[in-house]
């Protein structure tokens, strides 16, 4: 006989009770190891899915604007395209079905880089997109493609109108590519909503963009744009990088070299000759013609051409956009300071009106120019002796103004409509100057070139066919100013120092118009562009701004990660279910090691020293462990990937319900294993200590299990009394606490917790009952007697019936309590300090406005409005609809806002978000307030009364403020209070993001809000507005959604109300709360099975008392009564305790508007007590079977 | 002893090292030898705590056997003859007095050096002959030699058969526990509690369960081994037939021996 013989006898024979041992762990070890496995399906799933969505690029580089350059392509593998966004519509005649928020790519193919074959009938769309339309290859659709613009959109020059700022396009579909290629899932950012990509022919699409891009387009009967916006690679981040810079020319950063009659003339032989006055005339300004002409014989010689341009003429750099970039002019100044050439920047600008008293003059050019004899402009006014100061004026000397004869030191003032649209209008503004002087018409005033071309102003022979894209009344020319126009063109009217004009006109575009330089020789105006263009080049490649190579691989991976871990999250939920499933394990080995007291008794009367005892205890215990713990793992499989099943059915988000894959690795396969596998020991060794400090002699006796209600129990000793009061009162103070809280989720866990404590309280009173072992009545006669004895049973074995009772009873009080922290919209959410910020509804479009919408006013909207009813054919009654709208209208207030393109972040995005999208809200949000605010870094009253304004801080430069919603910061951004983010801007340059703000409940939970003005800081290429927040009249949210489905039909608006959004939001959270329920429900059925086990056990070792009972005479039925009382008695006890303690924590929930999801708990509970019943009833049935003769001989 | 190494949980251990020596030092047979084997009880009392007071068991009771003796104890319910016997077997201890056994006071030894004082010095036969049910019978009877690291396994294994021999078990030597009737499981048990060569034989009715026949027969062969291994047999009975077998019987009356007359 050896040790190694008794194991395996051991483990034979008890088979059945290590078989349950067993069974414990291998729940416990499958709910740990499946936790373990969700989070790796969570991972891998977000790396399979983000390889497959960047499709094999690992570099990309994507500007708002178009450009030429490329990586070498003897150093790098690139593609360049054409990446641009808009909107869908099918154009058959009855099927008008839109799509928004679609891709459109021209020139690049993901396939060629999967390896999969390449895309050859061209337009072709992923088939769910086609769904989505309703198409057919064959069929028609129509593209809205937002258009990037040259000249900012919402400066003063730039083109705003839809029409001037779309692309339509009415295609024929020729292809519909499967879903799982990759030209269907290729996306730029990580996200989980399948990419809305089409692909377009890059001819045609070149082609219809010629027009808006001329300066990138080639010449001639079919122009075509020769520029892309989108270059991907594959390779490492750095060596592309340097590749492209190398290849970056003037005109992929906008600039040009301005067009100038003398040194770019049209035809470069005239200028070596001479030419008559009135061919001069037309090549030249007429005014600066005549002027050329010093002998004033008629003609124009080569010598006079010459001479003016040596002494007036200088070369200007400009830029596409109509302004030049701080960076760009400081760059230029500085090389042009290198090569020892004079250079100075101008900014000339449109103002509306020069004013001195009642006299003005309409629509002038102005000039802001560094007024030094010296330098380029060499302007010299009549009274210029001095300086000219930052607030004098000069005026043009000119006979017919209608400001002559003013006195030097008279006001003049400037109106001018501001540099950039204030949250989309014209603002006007107007200067005051003094007039320090006339400056003659002659030399170097004569300078037309001093303004850069504006198309649709300085392309026009009269000013009453300017078609200026700001608000313009050409009835305010007069004919004075069409004749100035005619005889000097551009040469501007008056002029004001550059610092003046820069503090006026300066924007987040630039502070120039153009850097002009002085030539040193007027033959060597190519000589030098080719020098200076050199120079500058090599400065810029350096910085390269808005050239920064994105790093797509590293940032797909680094999304991968994911924002909220699954397997922690699951761990968290299933800790209940795994500490029952130990707790399972401690019982039924305690049992068993109960009804092995004797043998263990027997080995140490034999000499057995105890640590061998125990030692062979643990072995077979390791043993079951261990095939407890392999099964375990079998059952993780299942347990995760039905985990993943429910995440999919119950997901809130549907793109993502697919994206879970389960994923086996070795590594939590090992340490769920493992971990289990020592805690089952450690719970069993735990069991055996108790038995251990037993002597042989009880243990002999066989009652080790009832040695708790032996001679020595003492139960005055513990001061329960002392000790349920202070729980109970703690419970008090923890509610009433929370009754001032403002927080929901705090409040509500200070009522959970209060909740636990009376919970606690609960159940020790509930085990000071049962180990009080005097009965206070007598037993009595009929039903109720058995009852009360069956009850009285429960307290035979206190501690199983504690350990039973509390299990059920905390499984009770979390399921039950953790319905507190399910979520909805408050009653007070449409309320202007509610979540929703007093805005029921969002309107987010796929094409921007450039406009806002502010109010009913809007009259774009109005308009569209009364179009739409007319192509309705509705014609009869347009002006009663319209009629009937405007009230409507004029209760709705529309706030627009800026929105960048980036990441999702709030919780319904699965991939860890790195650069949230950001809003931009307008001054008069910020001015309005409202939102429901948790913490602010508000420091002063008003601040605090309106932490918004907080947005509007800008101590730092590289600080931008921006406010966030809690679960967002918290969860998916990991952020507090005066956190810092660190993000790239437009350019690339790192930008600190500082929360200054944190919101409960709001509809910006998928992005962080900054101010307008921060926006355009951050984003000065992003133009628009795609964001609109709608207040209107809760009753007439139906109708407003119809008004502006119409009235903003071509912009592709989608509405979206905030409730929605907000429950959207929370409905996240729900489902973990679900899953956590659900979980809690393995629990307690575990929790029930523990209860049969204990009443299996008690019944077996009451057998020969039941047969005893049965031979008094007891009939069958009074036994299951007898037994069955014991067993629902501590179901009940267990139920109760836990319903009137989660009672206690749900207050909260219930003041505020929540509700019990009562069918769900009873069904779970509903569960349990039949779980415990049928298992109570099944082996009452098995005692009572059991032969009572035998029975009572064999006590 | 030169034995087949078996498999053992505490080998190496710092503490199992210090057990071995006391083992080697307590089983040694100078150490036997040069001592005079006896059971020597002085005074010994036993009161148990109760929530109604105290409850004196044993109150001084003294005793004192020598290999070959053969002590019969009889007394009523609750008289004290059970824990008697428990503190004679080292699994209780008494509130006062003291314990000689072959010239060891066991009361001294820790738990480790007491466990092994009881495997190789005592056998104990109980009313319920307590037999692993798992195991067969000469498995059974082996169970004490498991944790033995000086015996030989094949010489314990031989000595269990002839144990079972004598005990008349021979052809049933791989049967189970629940295939034996009573008589055979207490005669399983006698063997069990020889298989080491104890001085101290204590039985706890070990007749209480069987038939006047089968009392007979297990009462014969007690006192028999207990002539055979020269152990000193203490066997507490209710049984006046089984007490008149043995050549010395006492009472056990308030807490005190109380020689009774042949």
């Amino acid at each position: 006989m050896t040790f190694r013989q008794l194991l395996i006898r051991n483990l034979q024979f008890y088979a059945r009770m290590h078989f349950a041992v067993a069974m414990g762990v291998a729940v416990a070890c499958a709910v740990l190891t499946g936790a373990l496995l969700v989070g790796d399906a969570q991972r891998a799933s977000l790396r399979w899915q983000a390889d497959r969505q960047r499709s094999g690029v690992d570099v990309a580089l994507h500007r708002p604007r178009f450009f030429q350059a490329t990586p070498d392509p003897q150093q790098v593998n690139f593609y360049r395209g054409i990446y641009l966004t808009g909107s869908l519509q099918s154009a058959g005649p009855t099927n008008r079905r839109r799509v928004g928020q679609v891709a459109f790519i021209a020139g690049w193919d993901p396939s060629t880089l999967d390896g999969e074959p390449t895309l050859t009938a061209l337009p072709a769309m992923p088939r769910s997109l086609a769904g989505q339309l309703g198409l057919n290859v064959g069929d028609e659709f129509i593209a809205r493609i937002a258009v990037p613009s040259t000249i900012p959109r919402e400066s003063l020059l730039g083109r705003r109108d839809l029409e001037q700022t779309t692309l339509e396009l009415t295609l024929r579909l020729a292809d519909i590519l499967d879903d799982d290629r990759s030209a269907s899932r290729w996306r730029l950012q990580p996200g989980f909503e399948p990419p809305r990509n089409v692909y377009l022919p890059d001819e045609l699409l070149r082609q219809r963009l010629a027009p808006y891009v001329p300066h990138l387009s080639t010449t001639g009967p079919n122009p075509q744009m020769t520029g892309h916006n989108l270059i991907v690679a594959q390779g490492d981040r750095q060596t592309i990088d340097a590749s492209l810079r190398q290849r970056l020319k003037l005109i992929d950063f906008d600039l040009k070299w301005g067009r100038h009659p003398y040194f770019d003339p049209p035809d470069r032989e005239a200028l070596t000759r001479s030419i008559s006055l009135a061919e001069a005339r037309r090549q030249f300004v007429p005014k600066v013609a005549e002027a050329m002409d010093v002998n004033q014989d008629g003609n124009l010689e080569a010598q006079e051409m010459r001479h003016w341009y040596e002494k007036y003429g200088y070369l200007s750099l400009e830029s596409h956009t109509g302004i030049l970039d701080r960076e760009l002019t400081e760059t230029s100044l500085r090389v042009a300071e290198q090569l020892g050439i004079r250079a100075s920047p101008t900014l000339v600008y449109v103002a509306n009106e020069i004013r001195s008293g009642d006299r003005s003059i309409p629509y002038s050019l102005v000039a802001a120019v560094e007024v030094d004899r010296r330098g380029p402009s060499g302007l010299a006014w009549r009274a210029g002796e001095s300086q000219l100061a930052d607030d004098e004026i000069i005026l043009i000397d000119w006979p017919d103004s209608p400001l002559g004869q003013l006195r030097p030191g008279a006001p003049v003032e400037l109106r001018f409509f501001r540099p950039e649209l204030e949250d989309g209008r014209f603002v006007e503004q107007s200067a005051t100057f003094r007039f320090a002087g006339y400056l003659p018409l002659k030399g170097a005033a004569l300078n037309p070139e001093l303004a850069p071309s504006f198309p649709g102003v300085t392309d026009r022979l009269s000013v009453r066919d300017w078609q200026p894209p700001f608000p313009y009344d050409n009835s305010r020319m007069k004919p004075v100013d069409e004749t100035y126009w005619r005889q000097y063109r551009t040469i501007p009217k008056a002029y004001i120092t550059l610092s003046a004009g820069r503090q006026l006109w300066a924007s987040r575009h630039g502070d120039a118009t153009s850097v002009r330089f002085a030539l040193p020789r007027v033959d060597h105006a190519d000589e030098f562009r080719a020098l200076f263009e050199n120079r500058l080049l090599t400065e810029l490649r350096q910085t390269a701004p808005g050239f920064q190579v994105d790093d797509v691989k590293s940032r797909f991976n680094n999304a991968s990660v994911g924002g909220q871990d699954f397997g922690l999250l699951f761990l968290g939920f299933s800790i209940y279910l795994i500490v029952s499933a130990l707790l399972l394990v401690a019982m039924i080995s305690r049992l068993n090691l109960e009804r092995r007291a004797w043998e263990i008794g027997l080995l140490q009367a034999t000499g057995w020293p105890l640590q061998f005892v125990r030692a062979v205890l643990l072995m077979e215990g390791l043993v079951v462990t261990l095939v407890g713990g392999f099964l375990g793992l079998v059952a993780a499989v299942l347990y995760a990937e039905s985990m993943l099943e429910l995440l999919r059915q119950i997901w809130p988000d549907a793109s993502t319900r697919s994206a879970l894959i389960l994923d086996l690795r070795m590594t939590s396969l090992t340490v769920g294993f493992f971990a289990i596998a020592i805690a089952g020991l450690a719970t069993i060794r735990w069991a055996t200590t108790d038995l251990a400090r037993r002597s042989p002699i009880q243990l002999l006796s066989g009652v080790a299990g009832t040695i708790e209600t032996g001679p020595n129990r003492r139960p005055g000793h513990f001061p329960i009394r002392g000790v349920v009061a202070g729980i109970v009162v703690s419970g008090v103070i923890l509610v009433a606490l929370a009754s001032f809280l403002r927080d929901p989720m705090l409040r509500a866990g200070f009522f959970f917790a209060g909740g636990f404590a009376w919970l606690t309280g609960l159940i020790l009173v509930f085990g000071a009952w049962l180990r009080q072992d005097q009965p206070t009545s007598r037993l009595g006669r009929g039903w109720s007697a058995i009852i009360r004895m069956g009850i009285r049973n429960a307290r035979r074995y206190p501690n199983r019936s504690l350990s039973v009772t509390g299990l059920l009873a905390v499984a009770t009080f979390l399921l039950m309590a953790v319905e507190s922290f399910r979520r909805q919209p408050g009653l007070d959410f449409h309320e202007v300090d509610g979540g929703s910020g007093g805005f029921p509804l969002i309107v987010e479009t796929s094409l921007p406005a450039t406009t806002e919408w502010p109010t009913a006013e809007a009259d774009e909207i109005v308009e569209r409005l009364q179009q739409a009813f007319q192509r309705r054919r509705d014609a009869g009654t347009p002006d009663e609809k319209l009629a009937a709208v405007r009230p409507v209208l004029q209760q709705t207030v529309i706030f627009s806002l800026r929105k960048s393109t980036g990441e999702d972040a709030s919780c319904l995005n699965l991939y860890q978000a790195r650069r949230p999208r950001i809003l931009g809200v307008p001054e008069r949000l910020i001015q309005r307030g409202g939102f429901r605010f948790l913490r602010s870094l508000a420091t002063t009253p008003a601040e605090r009364a309106n932490p918004w304004l907080l947005l509007q801080t800008d101590d730092e430069p590289d600080v931008i403020p921006v406010i966030g919603e809690q679960n967002t910061l918290t969860w998916m951004l990991k952020l507090g209070l005066g956190d810092e983010l660190v993000v790239p801007d437009e350019s690339g340059r790192d930008v600190r993001l500082r929360v200054v703000g944190v919101l409960k409940d709001s509809p910006f939970q998928s992005e962080l809000v900054t101010s307008s003005q921060h926006f355009r800081r951050l984003f000065p290429n992003r133009e628009g507005f795609n964001y609109h927040l709608v207040a209107c009249p809760a009753g007439s949210v139906e109708t407003v959604v119809d008004l502006l489905s119409e009235g903003l039909a071509p912009y592709e608006p989608e509405f979206i109300r905030t409730a929605d959004r907000v429950a959207n939001y929370m409905a996240v959270e729900n489902t973990y709360l679900t899953t956590f329920q659900l979980l809690g429900g393995i629990g307690f059925v575990l929790g029930a099975f523990g209860l049969a086990v204990v009443m299996l056990r008690s019944i077996l070792e009451r057998r020969a008392e039941l047969a005893l009972l049965r031979a008094v005479g007891y009939r069958q039925g009074k036994l299951r009564i007898l037994v069955l009382s014991e067993n629902v008695w501590l179901l009940l006890c267990g139920l109760t305790i836990g319903i009137a303690a989660a009672l206690m924590s749900l207050l909260p929930h219930l003041t505020f508007g929540g509700a019990i999801p009562w069918d769900r708990l009873a069904a779970t509970l509903g569960l349990v007590v039949l779980t415990a019943l049928v298992s109570g009833w099944l082996t009452v049935q098995s005692a009572l079977q059991l032969p009572l003769v035998s029975t009572l001989r064999n006590k | 002893m030169a034995g087949r190494e078996e498999f053992h949980p505490l080998r190496l251990t710092p503490t199992h090292r210090r057990y071995n020596f006391m083992q080697r030092l307590l089983s040694s047979n100078q150490y036997r030898v040069a001592r005079n084997m006896t059971l020597i009880a002085e005074d010994l009392h036993k009161v148990f705590a109760t929530r109604h007071g105290s409850l004196t068991v044993l109150r001084g009771i003294s005793l004192s056997l020598t290999r070959g003796d053969a002590l019969a104890i009889m007394g009523p319910s609750g008289s004290g003859k059970s824990t008697l016997l428990h503190i004679l077997g080292t699994l209780d201890r008494p509130t006062r007095g003291r314990l000689i056994v072959d010239d060891i006071d066991p009361l001294s030894l820790s738990e480790r050096e007491l466990a092994d004082f009881r495997n190789t010095r005592i056998g104990f036969i109980f009313q319920d002959h307590h037999l692993l049910p798992q195991l067969t019978v000469l498995e059974n009877v082996l169970i004490p030699t498991v944790v033995q690291q000086t015996a030989s396994l094949n010489a314990t294994e031989s000595w269990a058969r002839q144990l079972l021999e004598r005990v008349g078990l021979s052809g049933r030597l791989d049967h189970r526990p629940a295939e034996l009737s009573g008589g055979e499981r207490q005669r399983v048990a006698i063997a069990r509690a020889l298989v080491n060569h104890p001085l101290l034989l204590l039985a706890d009715e070990p007749t209480g369960n069987l038939d006047r026949a089968n009392a007979r027969v297990i009462t014969r062969l007690l006192l028999d081994l207990n002539q055979q291994e020269q152990t000193i047999l203490v066997a507490v009975t209710h049984s006046a037939e089984m007490a008149a077998a043995f050549p010395r019987r006492l009472e056990m009356r308030d807490g005190q021996l109380i020689e009774m007359e042949r």
